[in-house]
């Protein structure tokens, strides 16, 4: 009998959306054989047509409700209600419902996984009341699961210290990218294609740093950047691009849907940068890790430990001129041939499903949350001390680094 | 309506009286150094007089004496007086020299004790959980345990600008109505002096140019005669109703539960962590508020309203529930926006450590 699994908390399938849906998406492909999976779909973001009742093997579920936003949180609940009919394990990837996860541990004996996804609560998309509720929802998320997902070391330090409890990492995938070679055409449609050209792919919102990496490039013109985002979501977006737009050097594009060009786009650049500060691993970075791109990316922790320390990183405007006016050619070579390792070694699909396959083997047969301390600690001090064995409470924890 | 009027004008002479003289006050206060310095813990910067208490505490007797009510309102309230103006005299002491909390909680003690055996005692309780009459000892023991511990939650409120003025002047107010209600002249005239001098006090105490502080004298000074006139009412024979007995129960309790409740809270948290009860910190409620950027005048309003809001639900919800199940909903609720205050504040804790975790690897 294969063991049913619950994916609670994406947009839905087939994955049009982020990462969430993405990673769900992976799992599906590639855990089929060895699990029932019952993806909950949002009826919002799917025509009556797009309504499927499985995919790839795996049940689909639709809820009447929108993924993201105030919703998510009923979105949340509801899916996870539902679930509680005939799965084992839940995978819940967001807090936002955690609020009855106390109520599903004392009510039910479910297996309870949930992913946190960065550090939510800290950015700046949320208003206060938002963050207030995501701080309160990710403390009940860990404290009421019996596992917990942080995406990125660095998280896991994080939660280590706030809860004295050792999240799961596990990352992204990136190996559904593609590296797409330009025709004729696309040069003529892109013009930027035909010299060396640094890209950058995110959301137009402060925490990614748009405006240091525009101004940088306003100084350094001796290369094109392409920037593209949603620019004409905000007023931050919109003034951004009226400033910076008439820079020869400065190519701004709004969102592109279309996969191949984007791939294109992305996969041919010279180089990428990455200006997320927001908690996390992000799954555009190791895309671009996974394309063989030489990095550089914003100083944050999260960043660093992607990218193992290897790439190059800038924390202001001069420092990254300062890097921009450095860049040699076989310095860019070893970051790219980098990069490109550790992605194949640590985010492909199948390494990530792989890691949720022993996790969920892992929940279905444990009971309890693990701790970060030593179980030496328990035992008492005068018996270590008679057998000689004292040294064995001096544990130090992973997050003291230095 | 003729004694409305007279009493409105003592009042406003009190109030009149204070804006006049407390400036006065202000500057003896700065010949003889009693001022508060600012440390780490203070929230202000400049060396400010700590006369509150003395001021309202002169204003009271002037007045009480100008008006021709100083006798009957003394000989009525004998104890009371003698034992609050010890404490006044401990305060200015304690603001000069700052003793230690333990000889101040052994003096709030004995003052209870003072006041417990003088015959100013809570019989009774009046219907919660349903129990009424208690036995004498337990009268005691009860009467000397919320004495002290209104007293000292006063004294440690006493930490943004207004506070203790403004719900000093709330309580003050609430018996006013009080003593209308039953024709209580004495205690009539009592509290709208202490309204005036309050009032002018505030005046100053919210000042940028004359600020004067409240002092352990003032919060001391105000706590104690505010819970032993509050015992005062709920003992009073006038009160012959039972439904009169849960209206002043009920009263009381609304109007101490912000200050002892935080008060209680914050002793338990010291006391989780290892620290003397005692050990100063910044964990009161009015420290929470400010650290969520609220400033002085708002934080004393919203307290003084919540304290307001409390008593008036509260009593609107008798007609239909127990006074059991509201004392009990009134504390739930304190306890719900404390913990919300506190997650507020962790979480800005955590934004500047998370800063830290972000950039130290």
């Amino acid at each position: 009998m294969k063991k049913k699994i619950a994916i609670i908390g994406t947009v839905g399938l087939p994955a049009k959306y982020g990462g969430f849906e993405t990673l769900a998406e992976h799992l599906v492909s590639n855990l089929s054989d060895q699990f029932d999976f019952t993806v909950f779909c949002s009826k919002k973001k799917y025509t009556k047509q797009e309504q499927i009742a499985t995919y790839k093997n795996a049940k689909l579920e639709y809820i009447n409700l929108e993924a993201n936003g105030v919703q998510s949180i009923l979105y949340d609940t509801i899916s996870i209600l539902k679930a509680l009919k005939n799965h084992e394990v839940l995978l819940i990837l967001g807090v936002a419902g955690a609020w009855i996860l106390p109520f599903v541990r004392w009510f039910t004996n479910k297996k309870i996984i949930i992913s946190i996804d960065g550090i939510e609560w800290k950015r700046d998309k949320w208003s206060f009341l938002a963050k207030l509720y995501l701080w309160w929802a990710e403390k009940i998320a860990v404290t009421y699961s019996h596992f917990d997902i942080s995406d990125n070391e660095s998280i896991q330090d994080y939660t280590a210290i706030r809860y004295e409890t050792l999240s799961k990492v596990i990352e992204y995938g990136a190996d559904h990218t593609l590296k797409i070679d330009p025709s004729q055409e696309d040069i003529t449609k892109y013009s930027f294609l035909k010299e060396d050209y640094v890209v950058k792919v995110c959301r137009i919102e402060p925490e990614n740093n748009v405006k240091m990496v525009l101004e940088a490039f306003a100084i350094h013109k001796n290369i094109n950047l392409v920037v593209i985002g949603n620019w004409n979501n905000s007023e931050y977006g919109r003034s951004l691009k009226s400033k910076y737009g008439v820079f020869k050097n400065i190519f701004l594009y709004d969102p592109i849907y279309n996969q191949r060009d984007l791939d294109l786009i992305r996969g041919n650049a010279a180089l990428y940068v990455h200006g997320h500060t927001a908690g996390g691993t992000n799954p555009s970075l190791v895309e671009a890790m996974f394309l063989g791109l030489p990095i550089l990316a914003f100083d944050v922790s999260y960043n660093k430990t992607t990218t193992e320390n290897k790439a190059l990183y800038f924390s202001s405007v001069a420092n990254l001129v300062g890097l921009l006016q450095d860049l040699k050619v076989g310095k860019l070579k070893e970051i790219s041939q980098n990069m490109r390792k550790i992605a194949k070694r640590r985010y492909t699909w199948k390494i990530i499903a792989q890691k949720y396959s022993l996790l969920f083997n892992e929940v279905l047969a444990f009971e309890k949350k693990i701790s970060i301390y030593n179980e030496f600690e328990k035992i008492d001090d005068r018996f270590l001390a008679e057998i000689q064995l004292s040294h064995l409470k001096n544990t130090k924890l992973f997050y003291e680094k230095i | 309506m003729n004694l409305s009027f007279t009493l409105l004008a003592l009042g406003i002479a009190t109030f009149i009286a204070g804006l006049v003289i407390i400036p006065i006050i202000r500057k003896t206060a700065i010949y003889f150094n009693l001022v508060d310095k600012p440390n780490y813990r203070k929230l202000h910067t400049n060396p400010v007089p700590l006369v509150g208490g003395i001021s309202i505490a002169f204003l009271l007797f002037l007045l009480l004496f100008l008006s021709g009510n100083f006798v009957i309102v003394f000989q009525k309230y004998m104890p009371l007086f003698l034992s609050a103006f010890v404490l006044l005299l401990v305060g200015v002491i304690d603001d000069k020299i700052d003793l230690s909390a333990k000889y101040k909680l052994v003096l709030q003690i004995l003052l209870a004790v003072l006041m417990a055996f003088s015959g100013t005692r809570i019989t009774s309780f009046y219907g919660f959980f349903g129990i009424y009459e208690i036995p004498i000892y337990l009268q005691y023991v009860l009467t000397i345990i919320v004495i002290t511990g209104v007293v000292n939650a006063f004294n440690l409120m006493d930490g943004v600008d207004g506070l203790v003025g403004s719900f000093s002047f709330l309580g003050f107010t609430l018996f006013f109505l009080v003593s209308l209600f039953y024709k209580n002249i004495e205690m009539s005239v009592l509290t709208v002096v202490f309204m005036g001098s309050l009032l002018s006090f505030l005046r100053y105490n919210l000042s940028h140019q004359k600020k004067i502080f409240m002092g352990d004298s003032g919060s001391l000074f105000l706590g104690f005669t505010l819970i032993t006139l509050g015992i005062t009412i709920l003992e009073s024979k006038q009160n012959n109703l039972q439904s009169d007995y849960s209206y002043i129960f009920l009263l009381l309790v609304s109007f101490f539960t912000i200050p002892v409740l935080d008060s209680i809270r914050v002793y338990l948290a010291r006391i989780k962590k290892g620290n003397s009860p005692f050990k100063a910190d910044k964990s009161h409620i009015h420290h929470l508020l400010l650290s969520i950027g609220l400033t002085h005048k708002k934080i004393s309003t919203y307290l003084v309203l919540v304290c307001a809001i409390l008593f008036v639900v509260g009593l609107g919800l008798t007609l239909y529930f127990s006074t059991t199940l509201i004392v009990l909903i009134m504390m739930s609720l304190f306890w719900i926006m404390v913990k919300i205050l506190l997650s507020i504040n962790s979480l800005f804790e955590w934004k500047l450590k998370i800063k830290q975790i972000e950039t130290n690897s």
